[in-house]
């Protein structure tokens, strides 16, 4: 494998698992964000009761 | 070619997925015109990253790089696409925090041009904002339409009037809420689905080899990034989504709905990284189908098609399908809300004493006026190409003098409306859409320069940044950027307003000169 080609492949998987590593990323900041406002929001209504 | 009645039960089956999750979140967090419009402060980090990417990523990232790749310059056009995409959200990073700042309460682009320049400058900003989202929101609905037309026969209106009506509904009933929650869904579902279809599709080519050495074997400037029209392209386009990138309601009113400083910095800055391995993937594509030789004379705007179609099977293309329905649903709310809270924002200020039944049927009302031109224009199969550089040279020419307000006491109207305009008039002298009608001219034709895009843009950006600097130094005026937060008020805000200005929301000035 050239150089070239080698660059290449790194380039096309590295985008790649880079996609993967973004949605798994995203989906962490995600779920752990809902849990915090649903936990507020539990709070907030034992608070009122 | 996958069967019509399959594509459009897929289209549909997604669309109602995407339509009830929209309302079902919405249901009893609308209350007033300002959840409708601002959502404000109530989406986290990840969330506004996910509805980022979502708004942004529309059915072009399947189209234009992949183009790009194929023949605007193989890798470096491509690599320049993918910082283009980047820094348009990174600029905002800075912008959002300090109009978060400067507007606490604030819904749109409009109320801080109006308040910080003025009336002229105003009518300006509004002009491009209207033109850059409608025609942005008409390349969606037409490339849609395309896509399924080429890969399942599906006609053109039936595409453009289901998707129209189905993200009229959740948009209609629940506006940014809704648009928010559906695009933090619909990127948690888009990224898995285009990471299996990429990766599929580069193993059915037989790997990163075999493209590598296919395309070397038929043009390796493809695969060189220094290759120069390549790289005057990426160039071109970067300065292009930066500046009409400023004028997108849609990013400002993610900057409001952000719940604080910090989740727009790194929601803007997540969101950044998060596009540039999806348009490098997608314009490797257009590599690809360049060097494999799948492209015949003007068909390189949908390479990345020609790849798939090249690569997978036939069930498998149905994926395609609802990935190009998905992309194209959440760029089209997106625009969908953000037109109609330009003109919703701005009526509360002209009408007299609206009331919030008034204001939100306005807002709903204008929301299903977007999605018909939207609709119609889609259907045309219209080449939207040069509108949409028109649109990005417009922006080019107008954003720096448009920010200097937010970083110079300095900065007035008509420094910015003449830099603006005379920016505009340097990038036109070089634009090659024009170029042929503007040489005939008498006395001003034999003095243009050469049609040059990437000369355009540069010009633009460059003249009208300097100008607007010089403007601001010649002249001894000085605007108060704390009085722009007492000038633009919460919708719900009525003690806000003072019975003599007739319920204003902005009131348009404080006797500062502009």
């Amino acid at each position: 494998m050239t150089l070239g080609a080698g660059a290449f492949a790194v380039l096309v998987w590295g985008s790649l698992a880079s996609v993967v590593v973004t949605f798994g990323c995203l989906l962490w900041i995600v779920l752990r964000e809902d849990v915090t406002e649903r936990r507020a929001r539990s709070v907030g209504r034992r608070a009122e009761r | 070619m996958v069967a019509t009645g399959i594509a459009l039960g897929a289209t549909t089956l997604t669309l109602t997925i995407i339509t009830v999750v929209g309302l079902l979140h919405s249901r009893g967090r609308v209350i007033s015109v300002e959840d409708y419009v601002s959502a404000r402060n109530s989406t986290g980090t990840g969330g506004t990253a996910a509805t980022l990417v979502a708004s942004g990523m529309g059915a072009w990232v399947l189209f234009s790089p992949a183009e790009a790749g194929a023949a605007f310059g193989g890798l470096a056009a491509v690599l320049g696409y993918a910082i283009g995409g980047a820094i348009p959200l990174l600029v905002f990073v800075s912008v959002g925090v300090r109009i978060r700042e400067y507007l606490p309460q604030g819904h749109s682009l409009t109320e801080y041009v109006y308040a910080r320049y003025g009336a002229w400058m105003y009518a300006y900003a509004v002009a491009i904002a209207a033109f850059y989202m409608f025609i942005f929101l008409a390349a969606e609905m037409t490339a849609v339409s395309g896509a399924l037309a080429y890969i399942a026969g599906v006609p053109p209106w039936i595409t453009a009037g289901t998707i129209g009506v189905f993200v009229l509904a959740y948009t209609g009933y629940g506006g940014l809420v809704a648009s928010i929650f559906t695009d933090t869904v619909q990127t948690l579902v888009v990224l898995p689905l285009l990471a299996v279809s990429f990766g599929a599709v580069v193993l059915g080519l037989g790997g990163p080899g075999e493209i590598h050495t296919a395309v070397v074997a038929s043009n390796p400037d493809l695969l060189d990034p220094t290759f120069l029209p390549g790289v005057a392209f990426g160039a071109f386009v970067t300065i292009g989504i930066t500046g009409a990138n400023v004028f997108n309601q849609g990013q400002w009113q993610r900057v409001f709905a952000a719940e604080s400083d910090a989740a727009v910095r790194r929601g803007f800055a997540a969101a950044a990284i998060a596009g540039v391995p999806m348009i490098l993937l997608a314009g490797l594509f257009g590599v690809a189908a360049a060097g494999l030789g799948l492209l015949a004379e003007g068909n390189a705007s949908v390479a990345f098609f020609l790849v798939v179609a090249e690569a997978l099977p036939e069930w498998a293309t149905l994926a395609v399908v609802v990935l190009v329905v998905l992309l194209v649903t959440s760029s089209a709310d997106t625009m969908f809300n953000a037109l109609a809270s330009l003109v919703t924002v701005d009526l509360s200020r002209v009408l007299d004493d609206p009331d919030e039944r008034t204001l939100q049927a306005v807002a709903r009302g204008l929301t299903a006026i977007v999605a018909a031109g939207a609709i119609t224009v889609g259907a045309q199969g219209y080449s939207v190409l040069e509108l949409f550089l028109l649109a990005d040279l417009l922006g080019a020419a107008t954003f720096v003098p448009f920010l200097h307000g937010l970083y110079s006491e300095r900065a007035t109207q008509w420094g910015a409306l003449v830099a603006s305009v005379l920016g505009l008039a340097v990038g036109l002298a070089y634009f090659p859409t024009f170029h042929g009608a503007l040489t005939g001219l008498p006395l001003i034709g034999p003095a243009l320069p050469g049609a040059s895009f990437v000369h355009a843009f540069a010009g633009a950006a460059a003249v009208s940044a300097v100008l607007s600097v010089v403007a601001g130094r010649a002249t001894d005026s000085r605007f108060d950027g704390g009085s722009l937060a007492a000038e633009v008020h919460s919708l719900d805000d009525r003690s806000a307003r003072s019975p003599e200005d007739g319920n204003a929301v902005v009131d348009g000035g404080t006797g500062v000169d502009r």
